[in-house]
């Protein structure tokens, strides 16, 4: 629960303790301290004594030794009609001098109130940013979200986003008159397509799997298990431009949240291919943590899907990055990481693919 | 909790345990009490959170789960890899209104995966609360992007402009009627105009997706004269043994045509609590087994 206030760019927001959040406006280049500071506070139940509640916030975070001078208290409401009074102040030091320039906006959210405190070290940035820091206050309006789901449809918050069902769909490879559309038409659509492109990508014919999971991606856009088959059929057929264009729009609907589930994965496989007596993974991190983390993995598996031992890597940091050589390369196997080497750039799919290979092959040899 | 075979051994914490079977080659986990009641979502985050060495390489389709006693769940299923080689694992929970609880399964043995994927699945279903017919939160489509505010059990939605848009849907929980449930629709009809100087008022039919149906009262009427026209309309729906309530109001008379169409879009979208045949298959707005061999593999 919180008030929303949309702080554009160049504006940075922070938390701060106690529910509450800072936005800070920047001063120019040779400024020591920012041009606006803008303290919001927590969201909280609507105070008995609203005036000392009131007048509490205007003279909070004072500096040592200044006083507080109030000024024109008005009343208005938000965008959407909320109740919100503004109060100016300025700070006084101890010369009466202006060594600060404050408007607090107090706002009433029926049974809950809030504040956000503007503060300009003076009267010439109060008036340079006030319109724009008041545009923004009367855009407030009240986040009721808490972390406990309100009906039983949020509960239930790990299913992707239904697209509504579309009955005149152009559908690939599918005609009346082939045995396909007989299993579509018994299956439904989507799962006609989905039942469809599994037993043709069971059957290696890649070109036409793609087609029907394409035709399944076509009716529920928002299913990223679906596009993950996509992505899978491109690699196999070697349309490696096609694959990484998907990839890219997969981590685009992943940061999207259209399908919650793709919050919980820490990594996905996008390809795989056979070695000499193994499989290789191609595998690329969603979920990246630390200094240095992996960005893809080749895996050797065996044909029931078990890792051996055997991974070649492409990691990243923040130290390579530093070093101009973002990327490096390094094989685990049962004696441990062992780093290859650094590139400036990622080879291309198939050298990468080649040297997987290569590599895994002769790591699983040496362990036996 | 679930009732995990006497010959498991069980570790108990604080309202936790921690069962093994004695094949070796699984670990079930249950959480009796996580509240306030979290969505599915947060609980397997927070269960992954607490095994990072658990790489998650795909997510299958959640399940909506039916206990055998009613209540509502969710299942699914991950795959992934932990320590060198690839695990599954099977989170479920069941949603109390006031808590959740939750069942991990990880299983490290693949000869396993099968035997245990359906074990975790029935030890769910098999959690017995004895909390018996009482309030309950049901399924609905609540109107996208509202501001939703919870009053215990009622669900209360504003529209994103409110309050210039004055206007509010309330969700009641499903309530038990043991005797009269005609009495109780006639009841809650006769309280709709509460507050209200009554001008006019219609009933009128309403079918939910799901087949029910339902009535709907709609009425016009002033809190005083010379005051503005509020609109009221209440969806009833009854379903032995619970009767189930939902209310728009709104002063918004320039948008009154949206704001009742999307009222009836959230009510019809309601689904009663879980019948005898759901209950069987341990899945929610099934009607049949053929639906349950629905599930799609991520």
């Amino acid at each position: 629960m919180r008030i929303d206030l949309n702080f554009p760019r160049p504006w940075e927001i922070k938390d701060a303790p106690g529910g509450r959040r800072t936005a800070l406006l920047p001063g120019g280049a040779s400024a020591d301290r920012p041009d606006a500071v803008v303290s919001i506070g927590p969201l909280l139940i609507r105070p008995d004594d609203p005036k000392a509640w009131m007048a509490q916030c205007v003279a909070s975070e004072l500096p040592a030794g200044a006083r507080v001078r109030r000024g024109k208290q008005l009343e208005r409401k938000t965008q959407d009609g909320w109740p919100m009074q503004l109060s100016e102040a300025e700070l006084l030091g101890p010369s009466d001098e202006v060594i600060e320039c404050r408007i607090c906006a107090f706002y009433f959210f029926m049974e809950h109130a809030t504040f956000a405190l503007v503060r300009t070290p003076d009267r010439t940035r109060m008036e340079q940013h006030g319109a724009a820091i008041l545009q923004i206050l009367h855009a407030g309006r009240p986040s009721w979200r808490t972390s406990e789901p309100l009906c039983l449809a949020e509960a239930w918050d790990l299913e992707p986003r239904r697209s509504p069902p579309r009955a005149h769909l152009q559908l690939k490879g599918v005609s009346s008159n082939r045995p396909t559309f007989a299993l579509n038409d018994a299956l439904g659509q989507l799962d006609g397509a989905l039942a469809i492109g599994q037993a043709l990508w069971s059957q290696k014919k890649f070109a036409a799997a793609l087609d029907a999971f394409e035709n399944a991606l076509a009716l529920e856009p928002n299913d990223l298990a679906i596009l993950r088959k996509v992505i899978r059929c491109h690699y196999a057929l070697g349309n490696i431009e096609d694959g990484v264009a998907m990839r890219r729009h997969f981590r685009a609907q992943v940061a999207a949240g259209v399908d919650p589930r793709a919050r919980l994965l820490t990594e996905y496989v996008y390809d795989q291919f056979a070695g000499d007596g193994f499989f290789v993974q191609a595998l690329e991190t969603l979920q990246a943590a630390g200094a240095a983390y992996v960005v893809l993995t080749f895996r050797a598996v065996d044909f029931r899907d078990q890792p051996l031992p055997a991974a070649f890597l492409v990691e990243t940091g923040e130290l390579a990055r530093s070093a101009g050589t973002p990327y490096v390369f390094g094989v685990q196997s049962r004696a441990g990481l062992k780093i290859l080497g650094t590139a400036k750039q990622l080879p291309a799919y198939p050298e990468l693919k080649a040297k997987a290979l290569e590599l895994l092959s002769a790591a699983l040899n040496r362990s036996g | 909790m679930p009732e995990f075979p006497s010959e498991w051994v069980q570790q108990f914490g604080v309202n936790l345990v921690t069962a093994y079977p004695p094949s070796g080659g699984a670990r079930f986990r249950y959480f009796e009490r996580l509240r306030p009641q979290p969505s599915f979502s947060a609980i397997a985050a927070q269960i992954l959170a607490s095994d990072p060495d658990f790489r998650v390489h795909s997510v299958g389709e959640m399940v909506r789960v039916v206990t055998v006693e009613g209540e509502y769940g969710a299942w699914i299923k991950l795959e992934g890899l932990r320590e060198g080689s690839r695990n599954m694992r099977y989170l479920g929970a069941v949603f109390m209104g006031d808590f959740a609880t939750a069942l991990d399964c990880i299983v490290i043995a693949p000869e396993l995966f099968a035997e245990f994927e359906r074990r975790s699945f029935e030890l769910l279903r098999s959690e017995a609360f004895h909390m018996g017919r009482r309030p309950r939160q049901y399924f609905y489509i609540p109107p996208a992007d509202w501001h939703g505010i919870p009053s215990g059990l009622v669900a209360n939605f504003y529209p994103p402009d409110f309050p210039n848009n004055r206007t509010n849907i309330s969700v009641l929980p499903a309530t038990p009627v043991e005797v009269d449930e005609e009495l109780a629709v006639r009841s809650a009809f006769a309280a709709a105009g509460a507050g209200l100087a009554v001008e006019s008022s219609v009933h009128d039919e309403l079918i939910s997706g799901a087949g029910v149906k339902g009535q709907l009262l709609r009425l016009h009427g002033r809190r005083d004269a010379g005051q503005e026209l509020i609109h009221r309309e209440l969806a009833i729906f009854t379903v032995h043994p619970y009767v189930y309530r939902m209310r728009l109001e709104s002063s918004a008379a320039a948008q009154l045509p949206q704001l009742r169409e999307l009222f009836r879009g959230v009510a019809t979208s309601f689904q009663p609590l879980p019948a005898e045949h759901e209950v069987r298959l341990g899945r929610a707005f099934v009607r049949s087994s053929m639906d349950v061999l629905d599930d799609r593999a991520s």
